[in-house]
């Protein structure tokens, strides 16, 4: 590593001078070094422009696939607010403890594997059945149509024989693929 | 330091997004539906997804009165389903679709195990086997009435127990 390194001091305390919190003999030496010290002065200018670029992020709605296995995981329990990239500013330690804390709160809920604290409600179980019905329903319908083609064995059918159909269809060198 | 910084906050800024997304939509069963949306400009007028927790959460709920049906729920991973009123000059945008996504699965090693073209309409299934374990079926049904149903079931099928299963619902669709 050739590059000129920043002392780690003043690298550090670049975001608490942006943010004005350096105390006043803090702020002396580092401006005192900053009229003097081109490479402090880019960092700076770096920083700036990294912050400006996060200001001026618009901002992001969750796809809706993301925001339905998130309620699904949470159980519908609430809704996912619509992210947005907040005016941090330069505080990006704070960013770092914040996306921290929003994994560690979400975590345990919404990783693969993790267990669902937020229990779903009764009306939101009893639609999840009838959505469910709704779907065992297509797959016997899919059978009904299936039987139907060989000839009028529809209603008694479901998917349990859908792919009796269609060993039958291939051996009758019927319409299957 | 700040590029670290920068690196470390976008990692924890993504990585539960991602841990969420990948809850469904990596398994080996599942198929993105996302196409569909606003099939010949129409939305689905059923739009059903239900993922790990709530399939689980039903499945303790059934476990009693329904022993074989928690069997199944107990496999699933997730159901996928978007159901589509056309109107007969929207049809074939459907069949297209399905034809699309039938094309995209066999791309993607799904075994097609039945196509039916009839009066009542047309019929596409697909599995998704690894050692002779189903892993995922989709079902599309484009009806010559005006339906069109896209249906991901997303996980372990015992086709036998589903086909049992799903009789036993007494969905009757007619009157829905």
């Amino acid at each position: 590593m050739t590059d000129k390194q920043l002392p780690t001091w003043f690298d550090e305390r670049i975001e608490a001078w942006l943010d004005d919190e350096l105390s006043g003999s803090e702020a002396a030496l580092f401006e005192a070094r900053l009229a003097t010290d081109p490479l402090l002065e880019r960092e700076i200018e770096r920083a700036t422009r990294l912050g400006a670029q996060l200001q001026d992020l618009p901002g992001l709605q969750a796809p809706s696939s993301l925001s339905r296995n998130v309620m699904e995981i949470t159980g519908n329990s609430f809704a996912l607010p619509k992210l947005a990239f907040p005016a941090w500013g330069w505080s990006l330690g704070g960013a770092c403890a914040a996306a921290l804390a929003l994994m560690v709160t979400l975590g345990p809920a919404v990783l693969p594997g993790g267990e669902p604290e937020l229990q779903p409600t009764a009306q939101e179980l009893a639609k999840a059945r009838a959505d469910l019905a709704l779907a065992l329903g297509y797959v016997d319908q899919a059978g009904n149509m299936a039987a139907r083609q060989l000839g009028g064995q529809a209603g008694a059918l479901t998917v349990r024989g859908l792919l009796e159909p269609a060993r039958r269809l291939n051996s009758d060198g019927a319409d299957t693929i | 330091m700040r590029r670290l910084a920068t690196l470390l906050l976008t990692a924890l800024l993504l990585t539960p997004l991602a841990a969420v997304a990948q809850g469904l939509t990596d398994h080996p069963g599942f198929v993105d539906f996302g196409d569909l949306d606003g099939i010949a400009d129409v939305e689905p007028t059923v739009e059903v997804s239900l993922g790990p927790a709530l399939l689980g959460f039903l499945r303790k709920t059934v476990a009693n009165e329904d022993p074989e049906l928690s069997s199944t729920l107990g496999k699933l991973r997730g159901i996928e389903l978007r159901v589509f009123e056309l109107r007969a000059d929207q049809l074939d945008n459907a069949r297209d679709q399905a034809l699309s996504i039938s094309k995209r699965l066999k791309s993607a090693d799904w075994e097609p195990a039945l196509r039916v073209r009839g009066g009542d309409g047309t019929v596409h299934m697909f599995m998704k086997t690894r050692d002779e374990i189903v892993e995922g079926m989709v079902v599309m049904i484009v009806e010559s009435g005006g339906d069109a149903v896209f249906l991901n079931i997303v996980g372990e099928i015992d086709p036998e127990q589903l086909g049992s299963v799903a009789s036993r619902f007494g969905v009757d669709l007619d009157d829905l």
